[in-house]
């Protein structure tokens, strides 16, 4: 793979590498990395396949773009992730597999990601890039492609105006609420740069709850329009600041989410709580049950086999001595193996004794 | 019957091998420093000097003592003067003799277990000590080692050693055979578990994190266990987890362990507790024993005077009859001896019986009857000693031919027996030198089989692991282990489980996946593999690759279990069988060798031969680990 362009923004700045790309029309990947994270941006003969942010996964950019404009929640986008990485294959083409975005709104959603990406880098001030030209494959209509210079020049154009409209949304996690009526569009409209449809949509979304970033994404007309067209309400007292959003609202829960919530701590619950049960009752088993008077000693087998073992290990020590010399032990004291075998039989004394004919050895009665 | 010497020769790699190992055997069975648990080997005095004693001699009532302590010019002519009147009084192994000698003497500690080794051969103890003298000596290795043989065989002879060396291996067994089946069983139920409690969860609803799940399925497990049945009941879970979730393999492999775990918790348990019971169950058998061996003490003759008289009313115990015949021969009481053999003789086709009273008809001068009594028992069974006694028969009635023709008879059954007995034979300056033989071994054996019970024993053993009713009960407890892997083994079959993946080691579940039922690939490594065009190439080199890492290491890691985990090779081979046996063997090979003095101590019969024997046991089922492991990688590489 060949390294076809590389630097620095302050030097070559992206209007020139967008210039040098649509001019010689190029094909390949153009990486950029800045104060924004990392971007990418495919061409096809200078002209603009897609942008993106650089994510581990291809196309996981789309799939969270997909999530900003709640078209897919965001526990489907974990399973197309791990899906994605184990099966090989791309997030949306998973997705539309599945039947959870149809292939219109992913190619909608496509385009207003390459949008704000391409909108996004315009306004970086530093970073690097890096062009590599190869092979870009894709599926869209060579003629459907924007070129380079021309999206170029629409970014500029945008930059230009936002420096008019940014200042009345000064900030992506303010909450506006509206403030007036919707009798006033008409005469809006006909005023401002902005559709009617564009303003109606935006003031629908506003709704005093909403961030400004959510009413943007659920817009899905871009960060541009969207705040151009809040910029609009606002000036004309439409809508007003409401508060700033303390942190991103979770998704609101319906009621039969709150029922599988409430299930689902019952189905914690209980299987923890049997399972303390269930060891308190084992725990419970385990103490030693007290001698009740009346019933019989228990006895241990293996205890009176030790000692029995013993006691023969004795007797035939015995044995041997009477052997050695003819005379049976007059005790068991001169015994070697005694202390042993009464350490064998729980220190329990043996039986033992002469008589006229022999001796009597036995193990102690346990 | 006794045992046989035979000189060593030759060499070779194989006989070198076995020396190593011979060696090995005679370190690690060297008696061990004593502790407070066990009974050391007593020493008493040393065997009597050889000019002494004549007083004591004189004193001794029995023939054997009165060899014993008559003075004598040398160990070795005591020896053979004490192993003549032995042999004359049918003690062919003379165990108290034999642990004089071994507790210690004047002579060199080589000459006084060679001695013990000549006159108690079918002692292990002695046997043993004589191999490690021979070992020592540094220039017999091959004897060493065959005498170390001996010293092992030599627990089969010996009733005692053989009761405590049975006991001994077969508790070691059953430990085994339970350790090893639960072990297996627990590995199966560990694999199982994940997918249990993620089905379980499915099915009850409610979508509950993993750990409450697996707490679910841990407590519906140990239910049984905290029915009061202790590990065997959670054992039962563990079963019905596995035959649930297991491959064909895997439920023959967990059916196994059940019978493994059955056998070890009760007949191998039961067997152990009639080995160790069997000689206080049964003391006539017992003091028979002793009194074999010239140790009879006052006890036994007690007991054994109390059965021959209920005996003779009762006619239900004839052993004791017989050797109080058989003592009462070798205190020269021939006329109450004679008296004792013949209610027994009617129709007895005993040979050792009929050439014992051949043996005191021969003594009180009734030649024809003593000559018919052989032939009687060497038409039972021609036995070299029994032909000896027959060709001093025809030499006493000057039958040459016959005494001929017998004795060669004889030396092609036995030469290395003739030879000994006539050398014997030769010490003795009267003459009528027939011997008698020793019990027969298979009576002692079968009357004990059935006098010992063993179940309080087996009971106390099963108690740690099974406390409750199946315990208690051995069909229940057959039935209960059987149930799980049966209804497991069709359920498994019915429902719709959980599973991991083969490839990327993900679960592929039928409900959250609509994975195929039983399907070994989930549903994205099937894309991967068998429908490359509906995946991008890039992404697709990407994940085979990071699947062959895995691969990789899971390899890498499997090896190391292999050889680190008992049981781990033949899970990761898909071998689960080889898995319960290489556990089991594991389970005997550690028990074996952390129990080598055995579940009781050592009644002064084994000696060092107790803890070789059950090395030898450990190194046997070392052995075969090794091996199941080794074959199990095999397998695994070739897969």
């Amino acid at each position: 793979m060949s390294v076809a362009l590389r630097g620095n923004l302050e030097d070559f700045g992206i209007a020139d590498v967008f210039q040098l790309i649509g001019q010689q029309r190029k094909t390949g990947i153009l990486e950029l990395r800045g104060e924004g994270g990392q971007v990418e941006l495919r061409f096809d003969r200078g002209r603009v396949v897609s942008a993106a942010p650089v994510r581990e996964l291809a196309h996981e950019a789309l799939g969270e773009m997909l999530v900003r404009c709640e078209l897919l929640a965001p526990e489907r986008l974990d399973a197309l992730r791990r899906e994605s990485a184990a099966a090989a294959q791309s997030i949306p083409v998973l997705a539309a597999e599945r039947g959870w975005v149809d292939a219109a709104t992913l190619a909608e959603i496509d385009g207003l990601l390459t949008r704000e990406t391409f909108f996004a880098i315009l306004r970086w001030r530093s970073g690097a890039f890096d062009f590599r030209a190869q092979n870009v494959p894709h599926d869209r209509p060579f003629e459907s492609l924007h070129g380079a210079e021309q999206i170029l020049m629409d970014g500029l154009r945008m930059l230009d105006e936002w420096q008019s409209f940014a200042p009345s949304v000064p900030s992506e996690e303010l909450v506006f609420a509206p403030t007036g009526e919707l009798a006033d569009w008409d005469a809006l409209a006909s005023e401002g740069a902005v559709a009617a449809a564009t303003l109606e949509r935006i003031f629908r979304l506003v709704d005093g709850g909403a961030s400004v970033r959510q009413v943007i994404d659920r817009s899905r007309l871009g960060t541009f329009d969207a705040v151009r067209a809040l910029a609009e309400l606002r000036r004309a007292g439409l809508v007003a600041i409401a508060e700033r959003a303390r942190r991103a609202s979770p998704p609101a829960l319906g009621g039969a989410s709150r029922r599988l919530s409430l299930r689902g701590a019952v189905a914690t619950a209980v299987p923890l709580l049997l399972l303390f049960a269930a060891a308190l009752v084992a725990l419970g088993r385990r103490a030693p049950a007290a001698a009740l008077p009346g019933l019989p000693i228990p006895r241990d087998p293996w205890a009176a086999a030790r000692a029995e073992y013993a006691a023969r290990g004795l007797a035939h020590a015995v044995d041997a001595l009477h052997f050695a010399s003819g005379e049976w032990p007059r005790s068991l004291d001169v015994v070697p193996g005694a202390g042993a075998a009464m350490a064998a039989s729980g220190g329990a004394p043996y039986y033992y004794a002469r008589r006229d004919d022999g001796v009597v050895l036995l193990a102690p009665e346990r | 019957m006794v045992e046989r010497r035979r000189v060593v020769g030759g060499a070779g790699g194989r006989r070198a091998a076995a020396a190593a190992l011979a060696a090995c055997l005679v370190a690690l069975a060297a008696p061990p420093r004593a502790s407070a648990a066990d009974v050391p080997a007593p020493t008493p005095d040393p065997a009597p000097p050889a000019t002494a004693g004549a007083t004591a001699a004189a004193d001794a009532p029995d023939l054997i003592e009165r060899a014993w302590l008559a003075p004598a010019a040398s160990l070795s002519e005591r020896t053979l003067r004490t192993r003549r009147a032995a042999l004359e009084a049918g003690v062919w192994s003379l165990d108290p003799a034999a642990r004089v000698l071994l507790s210690g003497g004047e002579e060199s500690a080589e000459e006084r277990a060679a001695a013990a080794a000549q006159l108690a051969p079918d002692l292990p103890a002695a046997r043993m000590a004589n191999a490690l003298a021979l070992w020592r000596r540094g220039d017999a290795p091959f004897a060493a080692f065959r005498e170390a043989l001996a010293a092992l065989a030599a627990f089969a002879r010996h009733l005692e050693a053989g009761l405590w060396l049975a006991a001994s291996a077969l508790a070691l067994l059953a430990l085994g055979l339970v350790a090893g089946g639960l072990a297996c069983a627990l590995s199966a139920g560990a694999i199982a578990a994940p997918h249990a409690a993620h089905d379980l969860g499915d099915a009850l609803g409610g979508d509950a994190p993993a750990f409450a799940r697996m707490a679910l399925v841990a407590t519906l497990v140990g239910v049984p266990g905290l029915l009061g049945e202790g590990m065997l009941g959670v054992a039962l879970g563990i079963f019905a987890l596995g035959a649930l979730y297991g491959t064909r393999r895997e439920r023959v492999a967990l059916a196994a362990a059940a019978a493994a775990i059955w056998v070890g918790l009760f007949p191998a348990a039961h067997s152990a507790g009639r080995c160790l019971e069997a000689l206080a169950a049964d003391p006539v058998a017992a003091a028979a024993a002793a009194a074999d061996r010239g140790s009879a003490g006052r006890v036994e003759m007690a007991r054994l005077r109390a059965a021959a008289e209920a005996g003779a009313a009762t006619s239900d115990d004839p052993l004791a009859a017989r050797v109080l015949a058989k003592l009462a021969r070798r205190e020269a009481r021939l006329g109450e001896a004679d008296a004792r053999y013949q209610p027994l003789l009617g129709a007895t086709a005993d040979p050792a019986l009929l050439n014992d009273a051949a043996n005191v008809r021969l003594r009180l001068g009734h030649l024809d009857a003593a000559l018919d009594l052989y032939e009687r028992s060497i038409q039972g069974a021609a036995q070299p000693a029994v032909l000896f006694n027959l060709s001093q028969a025809h030499a006493r009635s000057f039958e040459v031919e016959a005494l001929t023709r017998t004795l060669e008879r004889a030396q092609a059954l036995d030469a290395e027996l003739v030879a000994e007995l006539t050398s014997v034979q030769g010490v003795s300056v009267a003459g009528d030198f027939v011997v008698d033989l020793p019990l027969p071994a298979r009576l002692l054996w079968e009357r004990l089989a059935r006098a010992g019970d063993g179940r309080a024993f087996a009971a106390e053993l099963r108690r740690p692991i099974a406390p409750g009713r199946l315990g208690a009960e051995p069909a229940l407890a057959l039935a209960a282990l059987a149930a799980p892997v049966l209804l497991g083994s069709i359920g498994g079959a019915r429902i719709d489980r959980s599973r991991w993946c083969a490839r990327c080691g993900r679960r592929s579940c039928p409900r959250c996946d609509g994975a195929a039922r039983d399907a070994e690939l989930c549903g994205s490594c099937h894309r991967l593999f068998f429908e490359p065009d509906q995946t991008q190439r890039e992404l697709r080199v990407a994940r085979v690759a990071a699947l062959e890492e895995r691969r990789r290491r899971l390899d890498r890691t499997a090896t190391l279990a292999a050889l680190l985990v008992p049981g781990a090779a033949g899970l990761a081979a898909g071998r689960p069988l080889r898995a319960l046996a290489a556990c089991v063997s594991f389970a005997i090979a550690l028990g074996a060798l952390v129990g080598r003095r055995g579940v009781v101590p050592d009644p002064w019969v084994a000696g060092a031969a107790g803890p070789a024997a059950l090395l030898t046991v450990a190194v046997a089922a070392s052995a075969a680990y090794l091996f199941l492991v080794a074959s199990s990688l095999s397998a695994r590489r070739s897969a």
